[in-house]
């Protein structure tokens, strides 16, 4: 159940919607309890175990939860599908003979644009990703279909370790190692990298891994608020203050463990304030690029490449814009850097009143950093070990280690994703492998030349053009604006199957997600955009999202953002929205005059 | 001075004074009030020593010390990496599987071509890979592959969840199942009693991306805080982990070749002692924990096969569920190679009706697909409630992304061939492993491992090879020896390699070991179907000289 502050913090959710979402919920709970009733006394599920010796696997609320919530909207959740996790999929058309208790799989399907798979560079299937199964296709008659032996004995090969050579290159880190699961990465590296005299500082909405991680670790665990940077400070301060419980002796080691784009929520986490705390309080930071990793950055780099392109259009535009009055119009439409951030688009306006934004949150922890880096610093440099797997942007499967090299053969030697878990199959080494190879252009190339980087520039329209719409049309979505993961509130229960079903009858596969994989309240509709859709598929999905959010009422924030579009218009004719945040003294740049030109 | 705390120093005050007022009244009323005040002394005494080494409370560092603590905090803090022991590695690339390319008649499904900086490239007999019936090198797998990968792509992009389940998925499962349920039904055929048949309705199988995550998913996933588990202590770390995972209160650990007096108990013992601590808590709610026993068909770290008519036996008395391992069993034993319970259904040892009941309601067995069918991944077959259960409580399911199309297509296709086409192939592995045991016996080196199994662990009567409390605990002197040991092995591998032309492992340990067991240092030896008499001959003739040499 969410805290009275969660209630009362949620300053988004209309209340007539968050008193209606509770009222749902109770009553789906009073149902629920009738009908066990019911059932007991009419012996339509049987309560009494089969043997009394044998405690039952499912525990009584285990029971009800299944039988009694989650059977209500079982229907969205785990579609199987008929072809490649493309752009587009088949989704497979289920249907029930006992009244939803089980279902099979019917020979018809919907064929559905896909919001669902995380096919954040459309290497899943098609052209983009032919070159990438040839290669696949011939390490089988090198090396067959796996290694059939653990790392440590005979399970490495020349495949692999060209790969961790390459993916530490690609990141910018001394060397890597892979392993063959993505959510085994986690859970194995982080046992190892804590012992019981260290401590984990935890995002509270981090995955299950890291959750999983710290379990199976023996160090102690903190939780700070996701997203709330004042708290982990708080946090780091108070560890460091009480050292460890009891003998307050220091802690041999503080992890903060964050991850770069959150899967339910669509966040990129705040990497500069958290690189901030993390070296001012001499913590180490693990940053989990699950979802991140291709999905984000202008050479697919991750959150890391991200931020260091933000960070050198903020520097750039402090040095033309604040210090340099005369050029300052020039300045601003000068496309220098422009491609780098903007992914080779014209800015417009919005793109403008983002940086503004950005100048005026990251001001204190620019300056901070700057202080204590030096004016010319890398984010890949500060993070000190980069997580990620390859199930993503790589549409291969596995996850990658980077950091130093010390810490890379310490893990080769200790880690049971070496020592005991087989490794990588070979075919899934060359995909990723040929996947990273297309980040880079030929040399003297242009960057359109590369297949990855063409892959990453659409990611980045389509999400431009995804997110502004539905802002526009007043839906209530999360997460930062250049997240390719896009979660929608739907908040009422009801609306899951509803949107759900509606969606999926008119072509767009989407997941929706309920309490316990978010806040009771929060459920969503998430939306994961791909590279493999066109700008067509886009419109036109986007098109039936408008009509569904009327058909069932999700435009929370209508009147909210009409009144901003209403002020926005208003302040760009007056030409006056960018003084703040700058030296008041000089005058500021027009940017309006950007559109004329 | 605020109002709490006002309070709180009134409350205590209050008990003091009670608890005054208690001993005066006691004194009045008792005949004997020198021992009550002897007793209170004694107390008091007792009192005093726990609080004389009282720690700084939290309210005692001030804020204002934060400065000084964060100077020694930065000074003291330990590098990200701990210091990795400077264990020898065998250090080599594989750089070709033999036996895929026609072209080249020196290269069989034997051969593997590895390279190394000091050793060069070379072309050796591989008794290294776990893949018993090169099942991964096999055309057909090659084929399914190829033919899955042109039609649904290379990966899954995303987890089961969020149409991550593709229709090779959803195929392998129901052919699992199959395979599976239809060992049962000839068990409850046989037995010639009327019982129910499985049906899909009533058993299924669910299927893992990871073989490592499998187990200890599927013991997270059952076993929960409250709830029984105990496993051999020889299980390996995956085993372990998911032990360590499900946090409960109630694990324990049987060691199968237990002697009296030893330090680990019997099976028998270890479900008696724990069913004798739960009696003395008298858990209200004992009747809804869920009891496992863990085992597996062949030990991967020793190689033993499991007695498993005595474990059943064992769990039908205390009513406990089974939970089998089959990793290294899978593909190997039994007739048409589908693991431990065939193997002694096949001796006639699981012919009781009651037993066969038992394994049909409370037996789950899991598997990767990493060994003999020559994959990636892993499977759980059990009654369809548990399948149902995991697919919203197994981490690894729930939370990990799928298995790329293509290895559920190859996995699938060689369990079809090893139970379908293979009973001659199986019976040359069981006929290799026997053979290779007999060789090695005659040389005189000790093997721990079962004939049968084709996995051969042979550990030297040596000094210093054995560290009873694992490699964690042991001190630095044992911790020494030990590593000189594994270094001497890893000079056997290396000879092995460069001399006699052979691979072969050794056994490897991690200092992470989420509990204690014994770690014995020693080599391995997997033989296949497609080995040869005489190359095993060669192995046998080499293995002994360079161990004769170390040891």
């Amino acid at each position: 159940m969410p805290s009275l502050a969660t209630l009362l913090d949620s300053e988004r959710c209309p209340w007539p919607t968050l008193i209606a979402t509770y009222l749902t919920y109770f009553l789906i709970v009073v149902m629920g309890t009738v009908a066990d009733v019911f059932g007991k006394i009419l012996a339509f599920i049987t309560f009494n175990r089969p043997n009394k010796n044998y405690a039952s696997l499912f525990s009584n609320f285990d029971r009800f939860f299944h039988y009694r919530i989650y059977f209500r909207g079982v229907h969205c959740f785990n579609h199987p599908i008929r072809s490649a996790p493309g752009a587009w999929i088949d989704v497979v058309k289920r249907a029930s003979k006992d009244h939803f208790k089980t279902w099979y799989c019917t020979d018809e399907t919907y064929r559905a644009l896909n919001f669902g798979s995380y096919n954040y560079l459309g290497f899943a299937s098609g052209k983009a990703n032919a070159q990438n199964e040839a290669k696949v296709v011939e390490s089988f008659s090198n090396f067959g279909i796996t290694m059939a032996s653990p790392r440590a004995n005979s399970g490495y090969s020349h495949l692999h370790a060209e790969l961790e050579q390459t993916m530490a290159d690609f990141i910018h880190k001394e060397a890597a190692i892979i392993f063959a699961m993505g959510f085994a990465t986690n859970s194995t590296t982080i046992p190892a990298l804590v012992g019981p005299d260290g401590l984990i500082i935890s995002d509270s909405l981090n995955h299950a891994s890291i959750v999983v991680g710290g379990r199976a670790s023996v160090g102690h665990k903190k939780v700070f608020r996701h997203d709330d940077m004042a708290h982990l400070e708080k946090t780091v301060r108070n560890a460091i203050l009480n050292g460890m419980p009891r003998t307050h002796n220091h802690w041999s080691k503080i992890v903060i463990v964050v991850e770069g784009i959150y899967s339910m929520e669509g966040g990129i986490c705040n990497l500069p304030e958290i690189v901030r705390i993390a070296k001012q309080y001499g913590c180490y930071l693990y940053v989990d690029e699950a979802h991140s990793i291709g999905a984000l950055g202008h050479h697919a780099g991750g959150v890391c490449d991200f931020y260091d392109d933000r960070f050198a259009l903020l520097d750039w535009a402090d040095a033309h814009l604040l210090s340099v009055p005369g050029k300052k119009e020039k300045a601003w439409t000068t496309p220098s850097l422009w491609g780098s951030v903007f992914h080779g688009r014209q800015p417009d306006l919005e793109d403008l009143r983002q940086l503004h934004d950005d100048h005026v949150r990251f001001a204190g922890t620019r300056k901070a950093l700057h202080g204590m880096l030096g004016p010319q610093f890398s984010f890949f440099d500060q993070v000190d070990v980069l997580m990620g797997t390859y199930t993503k942007s790589f549409a291969s499967v596995g996850g990658y280690i980077a950091g130093s090299a010390d810490l890379i053969d310490y893990l080769r030697r200790e880690t049971f994703g070496a020592v005991s878990a087989e490794p990588m199959a070979p075919g899934c080494v060359c995909q990723i492998k040929s996947v990273i190879d297309s980040f880079t252009p030929a040399k003297g190339a242009p960057r359109e030349s590369a297949n990855g980087l063409v892959q990453v520039d659409r990611l980045a329209r389509n999400t431009q053009i995804f997110r502004r719409f539905l802002y526009d049309h007043g839906f209530q979505i999360m997460g930062d604006h250049h997240s390719p993961v896009v979660p929608m509130l739907l908040y009422a229960p009801n609306k899951i199957p509803a949107f759900f079903q509606e969606a999926i009858n008119r072509g767009i596969a989407t997941v929706v997600v309920a309490y316990p994989a978010c806040s009771l309240i929060a459920s969503r509709v998430r939306f994961c955009l791909s590279a493999a859709m066109t700008e067509e598929d886009i419109a036109w999905a986007l098109e039936h999202i408008d009509e569904l959010g009327d058909v069932c009422s999700l435009k929370y924030d209508r009147k909210k953002v009409r009144k901003e579009l209403k002020a926005r218009a208003r302040a760009d004719a007056e030409g006056s929205r960018f003084n703040d945040g700058y030296d008041d003294e000089t005058e500021t740049a027009p940017v309006t005059d950007d559109e004329s030109d | 001075m605020n109002f709490t705390q006002l309070l709180e120093l009134l409350l205590k005050y209050i008990r003091v004074w009670d608890a005054f007022l208690y001993v005066v009244h006691k004194l009045r009323s008792s005949n004997d009030p020198m021992m009550i005040i002897s007793q209170c002394l004694l107390g008091g005494f007792c009192l005093w020593i726990v609080f004389r080494f009282r720690t700084p409370r939290k309210r005692d560092l001030r804020p204002g010390d934060f400065e000084d603590r964060l100077t020694q905090f930065r000074a003291g803090r330990n590098p990200l990496a701990p210091k990795a022991r400077q264990v020898a590695q065998d250090a080599y690339t594989i750089v070709r599987h033999g036996g895929l390319n026609d072209t080249d008649p020196h290269m069989n499904m034997t051969t593997v071509v590895i390279t190394s900086p000091d050793e060069g490239e070379r072309a050796v007999t591989d008794f290294s890979t776990t893949d018993f019936m090169r099942q991964s090198r096999s055309k057909g797998s090659r084929i399914a592959a190829e033919g899955t990968i042109a039609a649904f792509g290379v990966g899954s992009c995303g987890p089961r969840g969020f149409y991550g389940t593709i229709t090779p998925h959803m195929d392998l499962e129901n052919h699992i199942g199959e395979v599976m349920r239809s060992m049962i039904n000839e068990l409850i055929t046989k037995t010639g009693k009327k019982m129910a048949l499985t049906t899909d309705e009533s058993h299924a199988a669910i299927a893992y991306s990871f073989g490592y995550a499998t187990i200890s998913s599927v013991i997270s996933a059952f076993v929960k805080h409250q709830d029984y588990v105990v496993y051999d202590e020889a299980a390996p770390s995956s085993i372990q982990t998911g032990v360590n995972l499900s946090k409960s209160a109630h694990a324990c650990a049987f060691s199968s070749t237990a002697v009296e007096g030893g330090r680990k108990p019997t099976l028998d013992a270890a479900i008696d002692r724990l069913e004798r601590e739960a009696a003395v808590q008298k858990d209200d709610n004992s009747h809804l924990r869920r009891k496992f026993i863990v085992v597996e068909g062949i030990s991967a770290q020793r190689g033993t096969l499991v007695d498993l008519p005595a474990v059943l036996a064992v769990a039908r008395k205390h009513h406990w569920r089974v939970l089998i391992d089959d990793s290294f069993a899978i593909g190997v034993l039994g007739a048409k190679g589908r693991g431990t319970i065939e193997h002694y259904a096949d001796q006639g040892l699981l012919s009781d009706p009651a037993v066969v009941e038992f394994i049909r309601d409370y037996v789950m067995v899991t598997f990767t697909f990493s060994n003999a069918l020559g994959s990636i991944g892993g499977a759980c077959f059990g009654t369809k409630e548990s399948a149902e259960f995991q697919t919203l409580n197994g981490l690894g399911y729930i939370f990990s992304a799928s298995a790329p199309p293509y290895l559920c297509t190859v996995a699938s296709h060689s369990l079809r061939t090893i139970t379908d086409e293979s009973e001659a192939d199986l019976a040359t592995l069981r006929e290799n492993a026997v053979y290779l045991q007999d060789k090695l016996v005659d040389a005189g080196l000790a093997v721990v491992s079962d004939p049968i199994c084709p996995m051969k662990v042979i550990e030297m009567p040596f000094p210093g090879s054995v560290l009873p409390r694992g490699v964690r605990e042991a001190d630095g002197d044992d911790l020494a020896r030990f590593d000189d040991v594994q270094t001497r092995y890893s000079r056997v591998c290396k000879t092995m390699r460069t001399t006699g032309g052979y691979l072969v492992d050794r056994t490897v340990f991690s200092e992470l070991d989420p509990l204690p067991l014994p770690a014995r240092s020693g080599v391995k030896v997997n033989v296949s179907s497609k080995h040869s008499k005489s190359e095993i001959d060669g192995l046998v003739r080499s293995l002994k000289m360079a161990l004769d040499a170390e040891f």
